[in-house]
């Protein structure tokens, strides 16, 4: 147990002279960490790369509330800051802002810078470039020309004065017929011309009212006439119906009538001679007959009479 | 014996069938075709015959403006042929044509041109014109037809009776009634009977015109059963009309009635519209039975409601 006692200090001693090199190797180590870090998350390269310098011309109107230290948006995004404000001899205004080489991609010759307030009315101004899509700015000497939002007070006292100048000439008209209509109602009132007469005088509403009696008593005397009509109507429907029927038997028919028309033809061109024949014969049958009758066999006297050509006197009536 | 024309002969003889048979439109067209055919022949006395027939039928069809139209134009047609009376003057025309007239050809032309005056005198008479009908009667009376003379007779009486002329009546009457023959006689019976209703009917003038209304109305059932018998209808209203006037005036109101609805009933069914009218109106006087006034009254609706084409559809 002694000599283990003997032993440990050595051992001690053994770890403690080199200490201090294991340490200054650990700081060594971590300080390289950091550095490899720092250069990994690229903080340097955001320091060591350069601001572009963009010079915004500021309206004649004024700059809006512009201050130095205003921001510089891009997209809504804070894009830089504005350094300086600069007024020069000729009295033109213009604002240098430095604007992260990030957002030089989005700021061209057709971006617009508008100078705003915070919260519309109210708030710090800041510029809000828009993005353009025109040619890429030579940002040794960038410019983009600015302009002042309206102020929207202005907007809406414009407004205002605008619709009281249109509203005012609208009532004046009214209050003009207000008073055309007046006179009218009073002239009405007063039973002046033909209006106002129908208006005091009731006899021609008693007409109308005699009037509306009349129709009411022709309407009643009308009322049986509809029955009436009715039960015509129903009738025509069933003679519709028989005319239905019978066009369909006439439809049914119909191929047969050429036929038939044929034959009518045929025996029509027949008849003129077919009478012809029996007129003949009729009056050789007629002429026979009275040879007949003259026949002295038969107790006739003779050669029979011609035809008389008079009708008796007793056909002659007054 | 001049040579048959059966074309005309057939035209005359259908026309007079149609007569029988009432079909008075039918007769006129057959008696035109006549008409042409005898013009076509240059027949005078075809041409008159023809004429006489046509303005008969146009008569009896209730048309007595055509009527004298179709005399006219026959009685022009045959003086325009200059061998027989002129046209304007046809009561010396019928005498002229038979006295210059050869033989049975001018005999036929004198009776046709008699004729025609027989029915001018029937038309005037039944358009109004008795004074016209007077005249035209009295030249058709000078014709030697006996049965045409006693025809021309009555219309002359009756014209006579229109005018309020009872002499003439008188002597009409004793004209028709010398003109008959006597019954039964040889070849005339048709003749006497229906001369002997003409005679009652002219009696019966007489009679009513003398203030006897009684003796008129029996002389005027006479006529009228007479004409029944023989299938003279228009003669027969006539006559019953007559007797109703007779039997009104001797104050059978009823009996009378029912003379004048029988003629009224008869002239309609015969298509004489306006006459049908008039006798159906006095059937529906004070003092009539119900019955004879309902059955006029039915009668007149019926005359409303027919249109004159079928009215007159037995002419």
């Amino acid at each position: 147990m002694l000599q283990n006692r003997r032993g440990d200090p050595v051992r001690r001693m053994l770890r403690l002279r080199h200490t201090d090199e294991w340490v200054g190797l650990l700081v060594l180590l971590s300080l390289t960490a950091f550095g490899a870090a720092v250069v990994e998350a690229g903080v340097l390269h955001t320091w060591l790369q350069p601001a572009s310098r963009l010079r915004i011309v500021l309206p004649q109107t004024g700059v809006g509330g512009l201050a130095v230290g205003a921001d510089v948006e891009v997209l809504g995004l804070h894009a830089g800051t504005v350094r300086r404000l600069v007024l020069n001899e000729q009295g033109d205004m213009y604002a240098v802002a430095e604007i992260d080489q990030q957002a030089d991609a989005f700021i061209r010759h057709d971006s617009v810078a508008t100078i705003r307030r915070r919260y519309a009315v109210a708030g710090a101004a800041y510029v809000d470039i828009s993005r353009g899509k025109g040619d890429r700015l030579d940002w040794d000497y960038a410019v983009i020309q600015a302009q002042t939002e309206p102020n929207v007070v202005d907007t809406v006292t414009r407004t205002v004065d605008d619709v009281r100048a249109r509203v005012l000439p609208i009532l004046d008209n009214a209050r003009a017929m207000t008073a055309t209509l007046n006179g009218i109602a009073t002239d009405l009132r007063g039973g002046k011309g033909s209006a106002g007469r129908l208006l005091t005088d009731d006899a021609l509403f008693r007409q109308a009212a005699a009037i509306l009696d009349q129709l009411h008593d022709t309407l009643d005397r009308l009322r049986p006439l509809q029955a009436q009509l009715a039960a015509a109507a129903t009738h025509g429907n069933a003679a519709l119906a028989n005319v239905q029927a019978a066009s369909a038997d006439l439809r049914r028919a119909t191929p047969q009538l050429p036929a038939i028309s044929r034959h009518a033809a045929d025996a029509t061109a027949q008849l003129p001679a077919l009478l012809s024949q029996t007129q003949e014969a009729t009056d050789q049958l007629s002429k026979l007959l009275q040879q007949l009758r003259g026949w002295w066999l038969l107790g006739g006297s003779g050669a029979p009479k011609p035809a008389p050509q008079l009708l008796p006197p007793a056909a002659v009536q007054p | 014996m001049p040579p048959d024309d059966a074309a005309m002969r057939l035209a005359f003889g259908s026309g007079h069938l149609a007569m029988q048979q009432r079909r008075f439109d039918l007769a006129a067209t057959d008696f035109g075709r006549a008409a042409a055919e005898a013009r076509a022949r240059d027949d005078r006395a075809a041409i008159a015959a023809a004429g006489f027939d046509l303005a008969t039928a146009r008569l009896a069809a209730g048309d007595p403006d055509g009527s004298l139209r179709a005399a006219a134009d026959a009685r022009r047609s045959v003086a325009a042929r200059g061998r027989a009376g002129a046209a304007g003057d046809a009561a010396e025309s019928a005498p002229r044509a038979a006295a210059t007239g050869q033989g049975e050809g001018g005999r036929d032309l004198a009776r046709a041109l008699a004729a025609l005056d027989l029915v001018e005198a029937a038309a005037r008479l039944r358009s109004g014109d008795p004074g016209g009908a007077a005249r035209a009667a009295a030249r058709a009376e000078a014709s030697d037809d006996a049965a045409l003379s006693a025809r021309a007779a009555l219309l002359h009486g009756l014209a006579a009776d229109a005018l309020g002329d009872g002499i003439a009546l008188r002597r009409e009457r004793d004209r028709l009634a010398a003109l008959l023959p006597p019954l039964p006689g040889k070849g005339g019976t048709d003749m006497a009977a229906g001369g002997r209703a003409d005679l009652a009917e002219l009696d019966a003038r007489l009679f009513l015109r003398a203030g006897d209304p009684a003796a008129a109305a029996s002389k005027a059932g006479t006529a009228a059963a007479a004409r029944r018998e023989l299938l003279d209808y228009r003669g027969m209203a006539r006559a019953l009309a007559l007797r109703g006037t007779a039997l009104a005036r001797a104050g059978q109101a009823a009996n009378a009635a029912g003379c004048f609805l029988a003629a009224g009933e008869s002239a309609a069914e015969q298509g004489d519209r306006d006459q049908a009218r008039a006798w159906l109106a006095r059937a529906q006087q004070p003092g009539v039975s119900s019955a004879t006034w309902e059955a006029a009254a039915e009668a007149i609706r019926r005359l409303d409601k027919a249109t004159p084409k079928d009215s007159a559809s037995g002419s």
